[in-house]
This record gives C-alpha cells, structure tokens and sequence, in this order.
C-alpha cells in the first residue's frame, strides 16, 4: 500500500543510536500534517503538482489546475464564458437574411465549438431556391474550417408548398482560399416563405 | 501519554515515554501514505471494490476524495461508503426538467403523449457567471401508437416553461419515423410564446413503424441571441 518513499523506523535493538523523539519523530508529523491536510479540505493545493492537475479550490466547490508550481492554481477553464458574443454573418450576395433572425455565430475557444442562429433566403422577395449550392458566406475565418475541412449538416426550412416531398436546408462548411465557407442547397419543394435556418449548425473546429 | 495530531491523527509520543515502533510510528506512514494517494490521483472509480476503512484511525472523513465528470459537478466520497454528490458553484448543466405532464404536452391538437420510457425533458446549459444560455433537448413524442399523419400541422404539442422559451423563433428538423418505401420529419417550431409546433413532412408513419415518433434529442438552442 506504499506510494510515498518513507523511510520506516525499524523496531529498536540495543545497539540503536538514540532517537530524538521530538525533532526526529513528532516534527516530521507535523510537517506532514500541515502538508497534507488542504488535501482532505474543501480549499486543496497540490504538492510537487504537475501542470494541469486539478484540486479543489478555495471558490467552494469549484476546481483549480495546477500550472506546475506548489501552491500556485488558476481557476480552471469555465466553458460557459467562453463562448464569444454572437457575431453577425458576413452574407454572399447569392443570400439575404430572413427578416427577424439574422444569421450569426460564435465560437467557444475551450470547446473548439462553432455555433450557428438565424436563417436566410435567395433574396428579399424569397423567391425558389435554385438547385443547387448557394453560398452563404465565404468570409468566416480560417481558424474555425471544421475538422476534417469538412462538415455537411441539415437544418429545417420553410414549408413546402407539397409537404409530402419533405424541406430542408442541407450546409456545407468547408474552406474557400484563406477562408471559411457555408454552403447551403435546398431539399424540397418551393413554398411560402421559403427560408432556411441556421439553428442547429455546429461544427467542431 | 502523547498527543494526535488535529487531521490525520498522527500520535506523537511524549519523550519520556516508551513507544511501540509499528503501531504507532510507522503506522502513520501508512495512513498518510493511503490518504494521499487516492488525494493524488485522480480518478472515477467502481464505489462497490472500493470501501472506506473501518479502522478508525485511518478512516476518511465525509469529502475526503472529490471526483469530477464530465457534467462539471464534484462527487465526494462519504462515509456510508455512496458518493454524495456536490454540485459545483460553475457546473454548466442543471438537471434534466421533465416535461411529462399535462403542464406542458397538449392534446389538443392531436393526441400527443410521452414515448415510453424516453419521456421529453430539457435542461439549461449555464453557470452563475454567465446570462448566455442554451436549453437542450431529449426524449420523444408520439400520438400514442397511431399513425403519423403526413403534412399536418400541430399547434401546439407543447407549451413550455418560461426558462426554456427562446427570444426568437427556433426551426428544427428532427426524425418522424420511417415507412417500408420511405422516411419522414418533423419540423419543430419552438415559439417566444413557448408554443412547440410540430410540422409533419414527409410520408405518413404506420402506427406499426417501430419509429413512429418524433424525437427531441437534436433540438438544443441559445435562448438569448435576439433578431
């Protein structure tokens, strides 16, 4: 059950030297003591940590990592703020957006998460979508390009004016020179409306 | 007679007085040896192989070993040997919030219900440092086992609670089951008003489809990002 190197005392013979019972027994355990006992506290420091080892911090209940020095923690990455704010959709000229949901989109650094809201159409009058990929945009940063360059996702769409051919708005993400692109092509029959929607989009970046 | 040490109970004997080596010095090595391992690693682990001592002075106090998941929130170890859980102060995801009841699923449009045993629920994705919030749906709906009927709007199947409600309109399209020559959706409308509608799109589901339902596990939105 060891995982420390202690030195054990072994059982005295006679031919032991002496042993100061205060400086060389009860001091150790009180520097043990203190050592070890914010491990068995709700604030904890790490001894001899590692880099990115986490204890309990002193913030309750929350965890702290380690930057590879004793005692010295910074608060572990919070997922939640770091999101970016949402960030409107520089659009294509092939698109406008639907009126009321403009297309945007954040990112969260610690995820590494890409996040899509809005919706658009052709143009204003939302006239049919074509048969075809229309680009959405082709000026989102290259940072964000999913992984793989690659994603192909669907997202709702207006309803048809024949519902039983389905509707749907298939987005393409990918590269296009030192950018990001979004693609969409429309699957279903034209309708009223004839929107496609964003919400849903994500891709790991 | 010497004295404990307050935390781990270390005996530290009086210098007049004989000491048994085993019992009571290299006996602390051993405690402080088992407390801080398991303090150091880090680590879920199987609660029912590993118990908590009875010997006393090597027993754990109630939070001597925290754990973390994925969800964010802390597990400590207690005494009875169970993982009491803690929620932590910046844990991002609440606890899922049933929608099973008449509350919330409407039947008049329509007799719909929850799916056995995968009831609708959502929860809020969130921390106390943050207003940004995402709601993230699961579980399932149908009309009790009859047929999906195609191109047929639903207003509303759900009302929901204010928490949940989006500030815009929100468009979903998730799976609606599947026929022996084709395959259907359903458009999901979340409303500001907190109506969900529902859009059958598609071919008719057959009450026998063993996928005659519509299911909510891809529906997740930011609730705040405005027009």
């Amino acid at each position: 059950m060891t995982y420390f190197n202690f030195t054990k005392v072994a059982p005295p013979s006679p031919s032991d030297p002496l042993v100061n019972v205060t400086t060389h027994l009860n001091n150790n355990w009180d520097e043990i003591e203190t050592k070890f006992s914010s491990l068995i506290t709700m604030s904890g420091n790490i001894i001899n940590a590692e880099a990115g080892q986490e204890a309990v911090g002193s913030v309750a209940q929350s965890f702290y990592v380690s930057n590879g020095a004793p005692f010295v923690m910074r608060s572990a990455d919070d997922i939640q703020t770091s999101w970016s704010a949402w960030t409107a959709i520089p659009l294509n000229a092939a698109v406008v957006a639907r009126a009321s949901f403009t297309p945007r989109y954040r990112t969260n650094s610690v995820l590494r998460l890409a996040e899509l809201s809005g919706g658009v159409q052709k143009d204003a009058p939302a006239s049919a979508w074509p048969a075809a990929l229309v680009v959405i945009t082709n000026l989102l940063p290259l940072s964000i390009v999913p992984i793989g360059n690659l994603s192909f996702q669907q997202s709702a769409a207006a309803i048809p004016t024949t519902p039983a051919n389905g509707s749907a708005g298939y987005h393409l993400i990918d590269t296009n020179g030192p950018n990001t692109r979004i693609q969409v092509r429309y699957a279903g029959g034209p309708g009223g409306g004839n929107f496609i929607m964003l919400d849903g989009i994500k891709w790991w970046y | 007679m010497g004295s404990y040490t307050n935390n781990f109970k270390f005996y530290k004997p009086n210098p007049s007085e004989a000491v048994d080596v085993n019992s009571q010095l290299n006996k602390n090595l051993d405690i402080v040896d088992f407390h801080a391992k398991g303090l150091m690693d880090y680590e879920l682990f199987n609660t029912q192989v590993s118990r908590i001592p009875t010997d006393v002075l090597s027993a754990r106090k109630p939070g001597h070993k925290f754990y973390k998941p994925y969800s964010n929130s802390i597990y400590a170890e207690d005494t009875n040997p169970l993982l009491a859980p803690i929620q932590d102060a910046s844990a991002f995801v609440s606890p899922w919030v049933d929608v099973n009841n008449a509350n919330y699923i409407k039947t008049t449009s329509g007799a719909w219900a929850p799916y056995p045993s995968q009831p609708p629920a959502y929860r809020v994705i969130t921390n106390q440092f943050t207003t940004a919030t995402e709601i993230e749906w699961t579980g399932r709906l149908w009309l009790g086992g009859a047929t999906l009927v195609i191109q047929f709007n639903y207003t509303p199947v759900m009302i929901i609670p204010p928490e949940a409600i989006p500030t815009v309109a929100k468009y979903f399209n998730v799976p609606a089951g599947n026929t022996t020559t084709g395959y259907s959706e359903v458009r999901v409308l979340i409303n500001p008003s907190g109506n969900v509608d529902f859009f059958k799109l598609g071919q008719a589901v057959p009450s026998t489809s063993t996928e005659n339902y519509v299911d909510l596990g891809a529906v997740r939105y930011n609730k705040d990002v405005g027009p």
